[in-house]
């Protein structure tokens, strides 16, 4: 998975972070380094989506949190990687 | 670094800097910045501006960036400089000595060791043959014009990126002219102060309109985004595939019959196969086409680039001569060889106009491919969109 706007939902789902901290979080679990300009085009579309928000008192350092719609639309494609894995799986073993 | 990156945080829509830009700068202060960062975020501010900015202020700003860079361009590459001398025949002269001698400056045997003498084009001998390199110095570097306002008097020029190799060049030239005949030096080769190229001021103008267009494209993308794409990537396929097709440039003669019929001598002399194929071994004419096909077959071929167009003229039988030929001197002097042999064979036929020297190649029409190639990539990428639109509307909403 290397889609920006889905690497920052799953993120956001372990809790709030701002930008740095994503950046981490996302180089440790997908193994992708995210450059600055490329989370900060995912966090302005997730933002203008309202699948994220701003948390706390507004900070140079902004923490961001998943909202209820965000997290409806990270368990729907969850969901459907899921099924895409399974389905690979499964051929995989019969192959 | 993190100030290269801070202005490239500038190319970002006000409205975004002003909610996101502390953020960013936050950001780049936690991590260590490189030039992967920097271009990540010259890559985010294009997009942002692509999708949220103001289009105006967009093709203003890459109207912008393409003078910047045409001016570098500009600016780097080395000027031309061009000496010049000029010369005169003696009253009564002999315009065909003139002809001969000029034949004898431009063969091949003679600017060969002119390139040779010089050190000319260095990286071209590595890359092309020395038949390929001599012809480009004719066409490119090269000109003899005759002086309108002088009778009997022309000049000729010699084209380089050091003005006193210029000079040199035109010198030696010179005395070629004047030792195969009597000639008098009106101006013996000046050492040229300015260059006369590159066109500074037109290259600006050229990095503003692609600048301009370059920016209309990708808003272009970002709505249809197959349309412009289609159309780019046609065109940048016939583009450099225009240059495998070589110059073609034509010389013309104007010719008159006393006896009222011109298309019987034209039409006689460019039937006769023996006559084009001596002109063709003379003059060295399609050097790569007889080593692969018999002569008979080559003559045809030429036949196919020399036209005979007769005119109406109050002055009695008129037509013109036409012959194409990527060697712009070649074209002149095989003309002027037809010219003189329908004159011998047919003394009623008489030269009004010499065989002129073209000055720029004909064809093809590089602008005009370019942009058909443009055209056919749009229409072709209209067409993939409506068809996956019809396939399958959703999908391709």
């Amino acid at each position: 998975v290397t889609d920006p706007t889905l690497l920052v939902l799953a993120s956001l789902a372990g809790g709030d972070k701002h930008g740095y901290a994503m950046m981490e979080d996302i180089r440790q679990f997908a193994d992708t380094r995210l450059g600055p300009g490329t989370l900060y085009g995912a966090i302005t579309r997730l933002e203008e989506r309202g699948w994220i928000k701003p948390t706390g008192a507004r900070d140079r350092r902004q923490p961001y949190a998943l909202t209820a719609s965000g997290r409806a639309y990270l368990e729907e494609q969850v969901t459907g990687l899921e099924q895409v894995l399974k389905t690979a799986q499964r051929r995989l073993k019969h192959a | 670094m993190r100030t290269l990156i801070r202005c490239a945080a500038w190319l970002y829509p006000a409205w975004w800097r002003a909610r996101y830009g502390d953020e960013l700068a936050a950001l780049m202060e936690d991590v260590e910045p490189g030039w992967p960062e920097f271009f990540d975020v010259c890559g985010g501010a294009l997009k942002m501006q692509l999708l949220r900015g103001n289009p105006i202020r967009f093709i203003a700003g890459c109207a912008l960036a393409g003078v910047l860079i045409a001016g570098a361009l500009a600016w780097r590459t080395p000027g031309q400089y061009r000496s010049e001398a000029v010369l005169r025949m003696a009253q009564g002269g002999d315009v065909e000595q003139l002809r001969l001698a000029e034949r004898g400056v431009l063969s091949r045997h003679s600017l060969a060791s002119v390139i040779q003498k010089y050190g000319l084009y260095p990286e071209e001998r590595t890359r092309e043959p020395l038949e390929d390199v001599v012809q480009a110095m004719r066409n490119r570097n090269i000109r003899i014009r005759a002086l309108p306002q002088q009778a009997n008097a022309f000049t000729i020029a010699f084209d380089d990126s050091d003005p006193a190799r210029a000079q040199s060049v035109t010198r030696d030239l010179t005395s070629q002219f004047t030792g195969a005949m009597k000639l008098e030096v009106l101006d013996p080769p000046n050492l040229p102060s300015r260059a006369f190229a590159p066109n500074r001021v037109a290259w600006l103008g050229a990095g503003l309109l692609l600048g301009s267009l370059a920016a209309v494209l990708m808003l272009g993308i970002r709505r249809w985004p197959l349309v412009p794409l289609a159309g780019i990537a046609v065109m940048l396929l016939v583009w450099p595939a225009t240059y495998l097709i070589p110059n073609q440039y034509r010389s013309n003669a104007v010719l008159r019959s006393a006896s009222g019929d011109i298309g019987k001598p034209v039409g006689e002399t460019l039937g006769k196969e023996a006559f084009l194929e001596s002109l063709i071994v003379q003059n060295g004419l399609y050097a790569k086409e007889r080593a692969t096909m018999p002569m008979a077959n080559v003559a045809s071929m030429m036949k196919q680039h020399l036209q005979a167009k007769e005119i109406p003229s109050p002055r009695g039988a008129t037509c013109t001569l036409q012959f194409d030929y990527p060697d712009r001197y070649k074209a002149a002097a095989v003309l002027r060889d037809i010219v003189a042999h329908i004159e011998t064979t047919h003394p009623e036929v008489q030269e009004l106009d010499a065989a002129s020297l073209p000055e720029e190649a004909f064809a093809p029409n590089r602008l005009l491919l370019v942009l058909g190639a443009l055209l056919a990539g749009l229409l072709l990428g209209t067409a993939v969109m409506a068809l996956r639109h019809r396939r399958a509307p959703a999908l391709a909403a």
